[in-house]
């Protein structure tokens, strides 16, 4: 019950905020100047960045990790293997995306509301950061092979993000992102079904269509996650008209929180690094009112 | 229109939140998997439980018909022979050293089904 009185009023408080966010641009008598392009994409690497898709505009994103590069010539260094994510994203409103997304990893779909809070601007209204609010449901929809029962919640787990960035001069941006992954099930009675991490992303601009990108997602000690180490990716984006392109490494092999945050078992130095990329390609579903005329 | 729409936006993000409220649970797999039934070795006689056992994995060779190896297990008198002189219990159990594994070629036999022979062989093998 606690927890339901808490997301309520967490839900009022981001509804009235966005909403009164945006209404008091058009009052400020000077001009505000938003920081733009904090990040190239959506995504970092494989977490998620403070941007959202402007409003009307739908994303298709292609997240795509190949196997192992230690998988040896047999494998042709992991090429022969491939897990993928096919995802939609969409800007319903300037402070508001929604997103669904498939896995190839656990057969796994997930779908998402990303919440644009405050945007880091100078001007009229200073705003030293950028602030974002990310939290999703993920289904696991593999066929059981235990005897277990089936229950459909054992099957559920949640990613809630805070993501904090700010961008410094005209290269190079910073984000702090606290997450809370909650998994309805876990393997032992000793596993926490509450896991709490902290990432990190920086990227740094190199020229107007490529930048350079890095991210690690720390977990807390004392969660008995068994086996498991924390993300480490390094990237390369190129932006191209309305495509993005960010080429990865990874010690991770899935494309969704729960999997990278919660379920990364690669070392960097034993050669379990995954190539990747992510292709963002934008569609304007719903043209502003202003290009309409 | 706009209102509409920050309806229909508030209804998505109550349905979203309500939904994750509702469906947090805390299972783990250890808890959830059944335990196995528990395995029953009271009143163990060779015609309630043995002779079962006998017939579903033994009979095919040790018959009285067949006899292979002079091991006869389908007749109470000539199967409490290898019961009492330990050459059945080493061979069901695997026994290291022992030169016959039980069922031949097969799979060892279940843990309750070894369990039940074995108290039958430790109770003097009755009847």
């Amino acid at each position: 019950m606690r927890r339901i009185i808490l997301l309520f009023v967490f839900s009022q408080s981001i509804l009235l905020y966005s909403q009164d966010s945006l209404k008091v641009q058009p009052k400020q008598s000077g001009k505000i100047i938003y920081a733009e392009e904090t990040f190239k994409a959506s995504r970092i690497i494989l977490g998620q960045s403070v941007e959202n898709p402007p409003n009307g505009v739908l994303t298709l994103l292609i997240s795509h990790h190949f196997g192992a590069l230690n998988s040896g010539f047999y494998n042709f260094f992991g090429l022969d293997q491939s897990s993928t994510r096919l995802g939609l994203e969409y800007g319903a409103t300037n402070w508001l995306a929604i997103g669904l997304g498939r896995s190839t990893y656990d057969k796994t779909w997930d779908g998402y509301l990303k919440f644009r809070i405050l945007r880091q601007s100078k001007g009229a209204r200073k705003m030293p950061l950028s602030l974002g609010i990310f939290t999703n449901i993920a289904v696991n929809t593999l066929k059981l092979t235990t005897d277990r029962p089936d229950y459909f919640y054992a099957r559920l787990s949640y990613c809630t993000q805070v993501l904090f960035a700010r961008k410094f001069g005209e290269i190079f941006s910073l984000q702090l992102t606290p997450t809370w992954i909650h998994m309805n099930l876990v393997p032992t009675p000793q596993d926490h079904n509450d896991i709490f991490s902290l990432g990190a992303g920086a990227s740094v601009k190199v020229s107007e269509v490529v930048s350079l990108n890095v991210e690690y997602f720390y977990l807390f000690p004392g969660q008995h996650l068994d086996g498991n180490k924390n993300s480490f990716s390094i990237s390369c984006d190129i932006k191209a008209g309305a495509h993005v392109f960010q080429l990865f490494l990874t010690n991770s092999q899935g494309n969704f929180e729960e999997a990278f945050i919660g379920d990364t078992k690669g070392k960097w130095f034993n050669g379990d690094i995954y190539f990747g990329f992510n292709i963002h390609r934008m569609f304007t579903v719903k043209y502003p009112k202003a290009k309409k005329k | 229109m706009k209102k509409q729409g920050h309806k229909v936006l508030s209804f998505l993000l109550y349905f979203f939140l309500t939904v994750i409220a509702f469906s947090c649970k805390y299972y783990n797999e250890d808890d959830l998997t059944p335990a196995p039934p528990p395995c029953d070795t009271t009143n163990v006689t060779y015609m309630n439980i043995i002779l079962p056992i006998f017939n579903a994995n033994c009979i095919v060779c040790h018959s009285t018909a067949i006899g292979s190896g002079g091991i006869i297990l389908d007749t109470y008198t000539d199967a409490k022979v290898p019961a009492q002189n330990g050459m059945l219990w080493n061979a069901v159990s695997w026994a290291p050293g022992f030169p016959f594994r039980m069922p031949k070629d097969g799979a060892q036999l279940p843990s309750c089904d070894l369990a039940k022979i074995k108290k039958w062989i430790d109770s003097g093998v009755p009847q």
